[in-house]
């Protein structure tokens, strides 16, 4: 079932008067799909999805799900009218039921109730989906955090329901386990076809998980797209900053491009990237390279040749392993890179950096103003 | 979220909502409100009413006038004021003393003492009188013989005294050891929390263990002591049974027994007259709890007790560690055997006789065979049982689905309901009754034909303990992580299934532990039992208390004992809820 949110706004009272925790955001989730709502804390992400869900109530705006329209002007449909399944953040398992009770109460006390025979059937389908079978009449109180969190999938799942809204679920996991469920999740809902709206602050996650995210930010969406475009095609610094490491070289446009391609002079060298269209010679503009696409390098070799060389010392280098993580010290900046040269960097080196035009995102200078807005 | 979030800006709509899809809840709330504000409204319009309530003859000044031209209701005041300020004095000296020297030091049977100082919970404040007028009255009462019999020793004869119960003084005495036992569990826990390193810091600065005790333990332990007293203090003020047993006979009044004097003595009654008692006595109550409350909040802030599981050091107390067991073992006999006893040997008596060689011979368990062949004993301890049950199951859940709404509900006017609760808590119990009397007496409640009934008693129990109940149950629901509620939401199931199959059962050792509390005080409730008895409604405790006025204090005594056999085992059982209840918290 796909689901829209459209003009969401809603303003909390605070002790410094009223802020607003949604400023008109809107956005569709097509059928099937696995949707997530990425950012930090307090913008806004959570109070999206517990509007969904009928947990909390927006001052303005429409939700759908399907064809039926479930909060708008005039309409309120309860939480426990619609068909949604929700994973909560502190899993939220009844400690006074066993696994088995706590999957079958959605059968059990929604309106429309499943007849007892049946209902055992759904409940083990249900805990086989998350492997949990062997122990549904374990107490809830004797589960670990991972265990819990698979019984609340189960219990999210057991109505079949239409939608599935999942609030930062593995946030209170270790990390291996974290990267366990999230490939878990990921799979199931695949394999349920079951449209999903995921909410988390944790960028690999949700590059991780998603056929689409939206960035948000102050209660509006920045950015939304497929995963690569939101880490290789960033439109904002924010966006650029929040999915990954970055490093920024303040410029402007130098005259002259072909091909798209064009130069941007900045204090640290002139940078040949891709232009966007509209980008007038002049313009003040800004140039995000990912640190895995720079390249350092002890020689000099060649010099920049097509791509864009700058030449910085090395300040510190952490050595990861398979690579070495520096920052090098170019002109007045500091900038991350990676390096497979582990013996040959350490401190106190000079360095070159290389990296292809293709690597460079123009952004225009001021952009992140134009958003906040 | 990062922002504190106070209200939600707009939050009267899914409110209304949850209200709306929920009439139950509605009508409940609503009748708990006119529950506590029928009657109120009713005790201050009829003060302005002449005549019986039932057969108004208008409106009036005339009964303000009369109670402030009265001398006795001033003395009544200065009475219930001394005897309150005196007594909680007394009571506020023992009990720190006590969980100073049981929580603190190294006394001789400190567990013992521990369990032993709640004993007096078991035994209702009637029955306290009731033996220590037997023990203490001037001719012969049974302590007063044996003391007599000492003082002849030396030479001295007297033919009555030498001490008085039916006296202020008596009245005092009684008050100041009753109140013990709630203001030691009040303190305990603050000794036993208060960080050592403020003592051990005096004692390495060369002061020693009473100079530590006097600057150090006390001043720091300052708030919850004031706490305690304060609340000693409110409740002496209401003190209803040791006044009537005690002071009625010496012609001293209280406000409490004021009012039972004009409604249900005098002749004739002057319900008007009473409601202005009943207005006056319920205002002096709410500035009281206000100033209570206040001292409360300001307290909170400069409070040293900090909640961390510290292991609290014994202070040894050398060869003082007897004089402090002497003198709890003299509380003791003071507080519980004596009157236990008193109340057993006369129960075995055909009659009263201070305890001799001869009067032991005369022994016998007639009045026991009495008692249980009383045409009415049996309708009496299945009113009793019933008021006990339904009274605590009642209040229990009215209290939670208050509590839940002032909780949790994104409903506006939760704080109102939240005052509203605490309300009763102002009111005394013989107020509470009164105001059920001419609530019930008079439209629209009179259509129900409930005056005289088990039902206005159960109301008048409700009414009373339902302040407790909402703040046990506030902060047991407070615990509940909100995303238990709204888990249930989601998987489909309404505002009343959730509350009744998530919240409800995991509350459930806070409700318990409230429904024994309720229950315990309605098996020894008294002032409001009394007030509204009829001939359909009689509890263990008025039988008794009837016994005792129709003069066959044996009958009465043997009464006492039964129903103090009934309450110790419900008292520890209760004490064993609480402990487990705030062990969750812990």
């Amino acid at each position: 079932m796909e689901v829209v949110v459209r003009d969401l706004t809603k303003s909390f009272g605070t002790l410094e008067g009223n802020v607003n925790a949604l400023n008109g955001l809107g956005f569709h989730v097509a059928r099937g799909e696995f949707y997530t709502l990425l950012g930090p804390s307090g913008c806004g992400k959570s109070t999206t999805l517990r509007c969904i869900a009928g947990l909390e109530r927006a001052d303005g705006g429409e939700i759908r799900i399907g064809e039926r329209q479930v909060a708008g002007p005039d309409v309120w449909i309860a939480p426990n009218e619609r068909p949604i399944g929700m994973v909560f953040q502190s899993y939220a398992i009844w400690p006074h039921m066993t696994v088995y009770r706590n999957v079958e109460f959605p059968l059990r006390q929604s309106r429309n109730r499943v007849r007892k025979s049946e209902r055992e059937a759904r409940v083990m389908e249900a805990l086989t989906l998350v492997q949990m079978e062997e122990l549904a009449h374990r107490p809830a109180p004797f589960l670990s955090g991972g265990q819990q969190q698979r019984v609340a999938l189960a219990r999210a799942l057991v109505s079949r329901p239409d939608v599935l809204l999942l609030d930062e679920p593995l946030s209170n996991l270790d990390a291996k386990l974290r990267e366990e469920l999230r490939f878990e999740i990921k799979e199931l809902t695949r394999r349920l076809g079951i449209t999903s709206i995921y909410v988390t602050h944790d960028q690999v996650e949700a590059l991780a998980m998603s056929d689409r995210i939206a960035v948000m930010h102050g209660g509006r969406i920045l950015q939304e797209g497929t995963p690569k475009d939101i880490y290789l095609r960033p439109r904002t610094s924010f966006v650029a900053q929040f999915v990954g490491q970055v490093n920024f070289f303040h410029g402007t446009v130098a005259p002259g491009r072909e091909h798209g391609m064009g130069v941007i002079g900045t204090p640290q060298g002139r940078l040949r990237c891709m232009l966007p269209d509209g980008m007038a010679p002049g313009a003040a503009a800004l140039v995000a390279v990912r640190p895995e696409s720079l390249f350092a390098s002890t020689s000099r070799g060649d010099g920049a040749g097509d791509g864009n060389m700058i030449e910085g010392e090395v300040e510190k280098a952490v050595f990861l392993g398979d690579m070495v993580d520096c920052q090098v010290r170019v002109g007045a900046e500091c900038v991350r890179a990676r390096t497979s040269e582990v013996d040959d960097i350490a401190a106190g080196r000079r360095v070159y950096l290389r990296f292809t035009p293709e690597s460079c995102v123009v952004l225009p200078a001021g952009a992140e103003a134009a958003a906040a807005e | 979220m990062g922002l504190r979030t106070l209200a939600p800006a707009r939050g009267w709509r899914p409110s209304w909502d949850v209200l709306r899809h929920n009439a139950l809840l509605v009508v409940i709330l609503g009748l708990l409100v006119a529950l506590i504000m029928i009657p109120v409204v009713r005790l201050i319009i009829n003060s302005f009413i002449e005549g019986h309530p039932a057969i108004p003859d208008g409106w009036t000044l005339k009964n303000y006038a009369t109670a402030f031209g009265m001398p006795l209701f001033y003395e009544a005041l200065v009475t219930t004021l001394s005897l309150a300020s005196v007594g909680t004095a007394l009571t506020v000296v023992i009990a720190v003393l006590f969980a100073w020297l049981i929580e603190r030091t190294d006394m001789p049977c400190r567990n013992l003492a521990w369990t032993l100082i709640l004993i007096p919970m078991a035994i209702p404040g009637v029955l306290f009188a009731l033996g220590w007028a037997l023990l203490l009255s001037p001719n012969t009462g049974a302590m007063n013989v044996l003391l007599r019999d000492v003082f002849g020793w030396f030479g001295v004869e007297m033919t009555e005294g030498p001490i008085n119960i039916y006296s202020l003084g008596g009245l005092i005495f009684l008050d100041g050891v009753r109140g013990v036992t709630t203001v030691f569990l009040m303190v305990v826990g603050a000794f036993r929390m208060m960080d050592p390193s403020l003592e051990e810091a005096a004692r390495v600065s060369k002061a020693g263990t009473v100079a530590t005790f006097f600057r150090v333990t006390l001043p720091a332990l300052s708030p919850a002591i004031l706490a305690a007293t304060m609340y000693s203090f409110i409740s002496s003020m209401e003190s209803f049974e040791a006044p009537l047993a005690i002071g009625l006979p010496a012609n001293i009044f209280v406000l409490s027994t004021l009012i039972f004097f004009t409604t249900r003595i005098q002749a004739p009654l002057d319900y008007g007259l009473a409601a202005v008692f009943g207005v006056s006595y319920m205002l002096l109550m709410v500035f009281l709890l206000i100033w209570y409350r206040r001292a409360m909040r300001n307290s909170e802030r400069f409070s040293t007790v900090t909640g961390k599981g510290f292991r609290p050091r014994v202070i040894s107390i050398g060869k003082w560690r007897y004089a402090a067991l002497g003198m709890f073992v003299v509380y003791f006999l003071l507080a519980v055997v004596a009157p236990f006893c008193v109340l057993l040997w006369t129960s075995l008596l055909p009659g009263y006789r201070p305890p001799s060689l001869a009067a032991m011979g005369t022994m016998t368990l007639a009045n026991y065979v009495e008692i249980f062949e009383t045409d009415r004993v049996f309708e009496v301890i299945w009113n009793t049982l019933v008021l006990m049950i339904v009274a605590s199951t009642v209040t229990m859940i009215l209290a939670f689905m208050a509590s839940w709404v002032i909780v949790r509900a994104p409903v506006r006017g939760r704080g109102l309901l939240d005052s509203l609760m605490f309300v009763p808590h102002a009111i005394p119990g013989i107020v509470i009754a009164l105001a059920l009397i001419m609530a019930f007496l008079t439209p629209p409640l009179r259509y129900t034909g409930l005056y005289g009934s088990m039902a206005v008693l159960v109301l008048g129990l409700v009414v009373a303990y339902i302040s407790f109940g909402t703040r046990l149950m506030n902060s047991a629901i407070m615990q509940i992580q909100k995303e238990l509620e709204q888990a249930a939401y989601v998987s489909g199931a309404g505002t009343m299934k959730t509350l009744f199959h998530i919240t409800l059962p995991l509350l459930f050792p806070a409700f318990a532990a409230g429904w024994v509390w309720v229950a315990v005080h309605a098996l020894r409730a008294f002032s409001i039992p009394l007030m509204l008895s009829s001939k359909n409604n009689e509890v263990f405790a008025v039988l008794l208390w009837e016994f005792w006025e129709n003069g066959t204090a044996s009958l009465a005594a043997g009464l006492g004992v039964l129903l103090i056999a009934a309450l110790i085992p419900l008292t520890l059982l209760m004490r064993r809820f609480i402990l487990q209840v705030s062990g969750q918290q812990r």
